[in-house]
C-alpha cells in the first residue's frame, strides 16, 4: 500500500473523525483531510486530487450515499476508492451503497485491523 | 428476450470470476440480476423469478458477509439457463428447482430482507482497556463536549416535533445525534451510554419509518434519555477529570431501556401513512396498498415500507425519497472554528493594550512637535487598523443569545407540564449578539425568572378562561440592543404583580413599616429582597423566597439594571439591561488632587457645584450636602483614599451623584477631566479583595487609573458611621 496517499474522511461528528484519522496513522498514512459531510467533502474533492474517499453514512445537508452517487457520477471522481462507513443492523444501506458503486464498506464499531484489511482490499 | 440470454452469459462469467470480498464487481452483479429480474417479469414464469429473486438476495447476503459460499450462485445461474432456454424453445421442463430454491435460501425468503437480529444481544467486540493512553483521554475529552453539544440541540428538535410531529427533517435531526453517541462510545467502550443511545436511536428508527406515531410519551422518554445520557456523560467527565480508570458508575439504565422497548413494541402502527404519500406520488393504487396492509397483518414484524419493496410495488428509491419527501429547508450550517476562550481573552486585552500604545504614540511629544505630514498619514492609518482590529476583537467574544433562550424552551415546557398550565414560548431576538462570558452569567437569573413566570405568573387554565384569556399562557423572550447595552425582557401575560400581597407581607416581615408611602417600582422592587415570596404554596419551582435576590445580584454583578412592569390581569415583564461585554465600561474620568478615577458613567444621575447652604453637618449621619431637595450623604473621595484633594470645603469642589440599588450619594471630588471607554484590568490576585476599586484601566496617556466601584465605596461609608 501506498502510504502518502491522499485520504478524505468525511463525518459529521468531530470525534469519530478523530477515531478515524488515528487509525489511518496507525496504518501509516500521513495525508489525511476531513470533512464534516458530503457538501463540504465535494468542494475538498474539487479542491484538490484524493486517492481514497472514506465516508460516514449518516450525515446532515449530504448523507454519504449521497456522496457515493455525486462521486460515481462525476467523470473526474468516479474511479476514486470510496470506502462507506455505516452503523451495524443497517443492512439496507449497505446494499444500496454496493449498488451504487462502493468500493467497500466498514460496520461500526471497527478496529484498525478491520480497517487496514479493507484498505488492503480496495488499494491492491 | 435475446437481452436475458446476453444478460445470463454475462452473470455466468461475472459469478465464475468473481472473487471473495470484490465488493464493486459484486455490487455490478447485484444491478446485473435487478435488471434480469425486471426483463424477466415479461417471461411471465413463476420460477424464473423466484430464482433470480433468490439469487440477488443470495448476494446480498455474500455482500454481507453472512455467507461465503459462492456455489449455490453459480449453480442458480445454471439453473436460469437452462430454464431460459427451454422457455426459449416453447418447451415445457419439469425438472425440480426446490433444491437449488432451497440452497438459494427461498424459503426463509420471510426473514431475509430483514434487519438485523436484536442488538442489545450482542456484545461490544472490543475488550475492556485497563490503561487509557493520553490520546484515548483526548478523544474521550471530545467526546464528552460533542456529545452534549448533541444533546442540546435534540432538546430543541424535540420541543419543535412537539408541534409537529410529522416533520421528518426533525425527526432525522434528533435521529442523527443518538446514532452518533452510540457509534462513538461503542469504539469508546462506554457500554451504557452506547446501549441507551442504541435503543433510544432503535425508538426514533421505528418513528422515522412511520411505524411508531410520536405521541407526547414517545417525546417524554425521549427527553428522558437525553437526560441520563446526559448524567452518564458527565459522569464520564467527572471520572476523567479524577483519573478514575473505571468511566462508567454503575448506574441501572435497565428500567429506562425496558420502558424504550416496551414503547416501541406499542408503538401505534402508523404504518399506511408511508403509503398514502406513496399513493399520492402515483408509485402506487389505492388497492395494492390495501393488499399489503392487509399483508402487513399477517407479518406484524414488517415494515411496510419493506413489503412494498419486496413486493415490487415500490423501488427502495421510491421508498426513501416518500420518507425524506417532508423535509424542509436544510438548515445553514455556519462555518465555525473552535478556540480556546482563554486565548481570545488574551487576545481581547492585547488589543486594548495596542488601542492604548498607539494613543501614548500619538500623544508623545516629541511625535507631536514633529511636523510630517508623512507620518501623521501612517499614524492615522495605524489609529484605523488598531480600531479596527478591536472592534473584531470584541466581536469575537460575543456569541448569539440564542442558545440560551433555547435552553429555556425545555425548562418552560418541564415547567408547565408539573404545574398544569398551558404555557407557550415566544422568543424574538435569538440573534441579538452578547459576550459570552455574559451569557454564562445570565443563564441561570433567567431561569429563575421564567419559573417565577409559570409559578407565579400564568394561572392555570380554568383562571385563565374565567378571565377570558387565552387557556395557554405566553411568555415572551426578547433581546434586543439599545444604546451600548443589550436589553433582555420576560414577558408574561398571567395575572400580574399583587402590589397589595407584596406591600402586605413587607410590612409582616419588617421591610417597610405601616405608613410607607412607596411608588410603584419601589413595590415591585421589593421582591428583590432576600426571604421574600409571596407565593401561597411552597412548590418544587419556585415560592421559597430564594431567587429574586439571587437574579438580582446576579445582574447587578454584570453591571446590569432590572426593572419590573405590571399590570393586573395582564401580566408582567421583566427588564434587564446589560453592557454588552464586561471587558470594556464607558467611564467618567474624574480628578482629586493628582489622582485620577473613573466612575462608571452608568452610576452617575447628575453632577453640580454646591453652594454654601447646601452643606451640613448632620449628628450621627456626617455630613450631607442637599440633592434636590432631599438630604444625600457626601463622601469625601479624597479622605476615602488618603490622598491630598484641592478642595477642602465642599462648596470649592464637585459633587458628584452616584446611585447604586436605589440609594444615592454625593462624591466630592475636584474636577470631571471627561468621558472615555477604558478596558478593565483586574488589580491582580493580591488586590482583589480591596473595597471600593472595581479595577484599573490605562488611560490615553498610558497612566493607570482605578475604576471606583460604587457599591464598595457606600459600603465602606456605611461601616464608617
Amino acid at each position: 500500500m501506498d502510504l502518502s496517499i491522499n485520504i478524505l474522511v468525511v463525518d459529521d461528528f468531530a470525534t469519530m473523525r478523530r477515531i478515524m484519522k488515528n487509525i489511518l496513522k496507525q496504518i501509516g498514512f500521513t495525508n489525511i483531510i476531513e470533512a464534516d459531510d458530503g457538501t463540504t467533502a465535494m468542494s475538498e474533492l474539487k479542491k484538490k486530487k484524493f486517492d481514497l474517499i472514506i465516508s460516514d453514512w449518516n450525515m446532515p445537508n449530504m448523507p454519504g450515499i449521497e456522496l457515493l452517487k455525486a462521486v460515481r457520477s462525476n467523470n473526474d471522481l468516479k474511479s476514486i476508492p470510496f470506502l462507506m462507513v455505516t452503523a451495524e443492523a443497517q443492512k439496507q444501506n449497505v446494499i444500496e451503497a454496493v449498488q451504487a458503486g462502493v468500493s467497500n464498506y466498514v460496520v461500526k464499531p471497527f478496529t484498525a485491523e478491520a480497517i487496514s484489511e479493507k484498505l488492503e482490499k480496495i488499494l491492491h | 428476450m435475446e437481452q436475458i440470454k446476453v444478460d445470463l452469459e454475462k452473470l455466468a462469467l461475472q459469478v465464475v470470476t468473481l472473487e471473495p470480498g470484490d465488493i464493486p464487481a459484486m455490487g455490478e452483479m447485484l444491478n446485473a440480476f435487478s435488471a434480469l429480474e425486471e426483463k424477466a417479469e415479461r417471461l411471465e414464469d413463476q420460477t424464473f423469478l423466484n430464482i433470480t429473486h433468490s439469487q440477488k438476495v443470495y448476494l446480498e447476503k455474500i455482500i454481507l458477509a453472512e455467507t461465503g459460499d459462492m456455489g449455490p450462485l453459480e449453480d442458480g445461474i445454471t439453473t436460469l439457463q437452462t430454464i431460459w432456454r427451454a422457455i426459449n424453445n416453447n418447451e415445457t421442463y419439469s425438472f425440480d428447482t426446490t433444491h437449488i430454491l432451497k440452497r438459494l435460501g427461498f424459503f426463509q425468503n420471510e426473514e431475509a430482507g430483514k434487519s438485523a437480529p436484536n442488538q442489545t444481544e450482542r456484545a461490544i467486540q472490543q475488550p475492556a482497556k485497563d490503561e487509557w493512553t493520553q490520546e484515548d483521554i483526548q478523544i474521550l475529552k471530545d467526546f464528552v463536549i460533542e456529545a452534549l453539544e448533541n444533546l442540546e440541540q435534540i432538546e430543541i428538535h424535540l420541543i419543535n416535533l412537539e408541534q409537529d410531529p410529522d416533520d421528518q427533517e426533525t425527526i432525522n435531526a434528533i435521529f442523527r445525534p443518538f446514532h452518533t453517541i452510540k457509534g462513538v462510545s461503542g469504539f469508546l467502550n462506554l457500554n451504557h451510554i452506547n446501549r441507551l443511545a442504541h435503543s433510544t436511536e432503535n425508538l426514533l428508527d421505528s418513528a422515522r419509518q412511520g411505524e411508531c406515531r410520536i405521541t407526547n410519551a414517545v417525546i417524554d422518554i425521549v427527553l428522558e434519555s437525553v437526560d441520563t445520557l446526559k448524567q452518564l456523560i458527565h459522569g464520564v467527565e467527572k471520572a476523567l477529570a479524577s483519573g478514575e480508570k473505571e468511566l462508567e458508575k454503575n448506574s441501572d439504565i435497565e428500567p429506562l431501556i425496558n420502558k424504550i422497548e416496551a414503547t416501541i413494541r406499542h408503538a401505534d402502527k402508523a404504518g399506511k401513512r408511508l403509503g398514502e404519500i406513496l399513493v399520492g406520488k402515483g408509485t402506487l393504487k389505492e388497492e395494492e396498498l390495501n393488499q399489503v396492509l392487509k399483508k402487513q397483518e399477517t407479518m406484524p414484524d414488517k415494515k411496510i415500507g419493506e413489503i412494498l419493496i419486496e413486493k415490487k410495488k415500490a423501488k427502495p428509491k421510491e421508498v426513501i425519497s416518500a420518507l425524506r419527501d417532508q423535509k424542509g429547508n436544510q438548515r445553514l450550517l455556519e462555518r465555525q472554528v473552535k478556540v480556546d476562550t482563554a486565548k481570545l481573552d488574551n487576545l481581547v486585552d492585547l488589543t486594548g493594550e495596542l488601542v492604548i500604545s498607539q494613543a501614548m504614540l500619538r500623544q508623545n511629544n516629541l511625535i507631536k512637535s514633529l511636523n510630517d505630514q508623512q507620518l501623521y498619514q501612517n499614524l492615522n492609518q495605524l489609529t484605523q487598523i488598531v480600531s479596527g482590529l478591536q472592534k473584531i476583537a470584541m466581536s469575537m467574544r460575543m456569541v448569539p443569545i440564542k442558545s440560551t433562550f433555547h435552553k429555556m424552551v425545555r425548562l418552560v415546557r418541564d415547567l408547565a407540564r408539573n404545574s398544569g398550565k398551558e404555557v407557550g414560548l415566544e422568543m424574538v431576538g435569538e440573534d441579538t449578539e452578547i459576550d459570552r462570558n455574559v451569557v454564562e452569567e445570565l443563564y441561570e437569573p433567567l431561569v429563575h425568572m421564567i419559573r417565577n413566570a409559570v409559578d407565579h405568573g400564568i394561572e392555570l387554565p380554568q383562571e385563565r378562561l374565567k378571565a377570558e384569556k387565552e387557556a395557554k399562557g405566553i411568555i415572551r423572550l426578547r433581546a434586543y440592543h439599545k444604546g451600548g447595552n443589550i436589553v433582555i425582557e420576560i414577558e408574561d401575560d398571567g395575572r400580574g404583580l399583587n402590589k397589595e400581597r407584596i406591600l402586605e407581607k413587607a410590612i409582616a416581615i419588617h421591610l417597610i413599616s405601616k405608613d410607607a408611602k412607596l411608588s410603584e417600582a419601589e413595590i415591585y422592587d421589593l421582591i428583590f429582597h432576600p426571604g421574600f415570596s409571596t407565593a401561597a404554596k411552597i412548590t418544587a419551582v419556585s415560592g421559597r423566597g430564594v431567587g429574586m435576590d439571587v437574579v438580582k445580584k446576579g445582574i447587578e454583578k454584570l453591571r446590569g439594571r432590572l426593572d419590573i412592569r405590571s399590570a393586573p390581569g395582564q401580566g408582567s415583564t421583566v427588564v434587564i439591561s446589560l453592557p454588552l461585554t464586561l471587558a470594556i465600561i464607558e467611564g467618567m474620568i474624574v480628578r482629586v488632587g493628582t489622582q485620577r478615577y473613573i466612575l462608571p458613567t452608568m452610576a452617575i444621575l447628575e453632577s453640580f457645584k454646591p453652594r454654601k447652604h447646601d452643606y451640613y453637618t448632620i449628628k450621627g449621619k456626617g455630613e450631607m450636602v442637599m440633592v434636590r431637595g432631599d438630604l444625600t450623604p457626601l463622601i469625601r473621595l479624597d479622605r476615602m483614599f488618603g490622598v491630598q484633594g484641592d478642595s477642602k470645603n465642599p462648596w470649592d469642589g464637585l459633587v458628584v451623584v452616584v446611585e447604586n440599588k436605589n440609594e444615592k450619594r454625593g462624591l466630592l471630588l475636584d474636577e470631571l477631566l471627561g468621558q472615555e471607554e477604558v478596558v478593565i484590568k483586574s488589580l491582580g490576585e493580591a488586590l482583589k479583595n480591596i473595597k471600593g476599586m472595581a479595577g484599573g484601566a490605562i488611560l490615553g496617556d498610558g497612566k493607570v487609573g482605578l475604576i471606583l466601584d460604587i457599591a464598595g465605596l457606600f459600603e465602606i461609608l456605611q461601616k464608617n458611621y
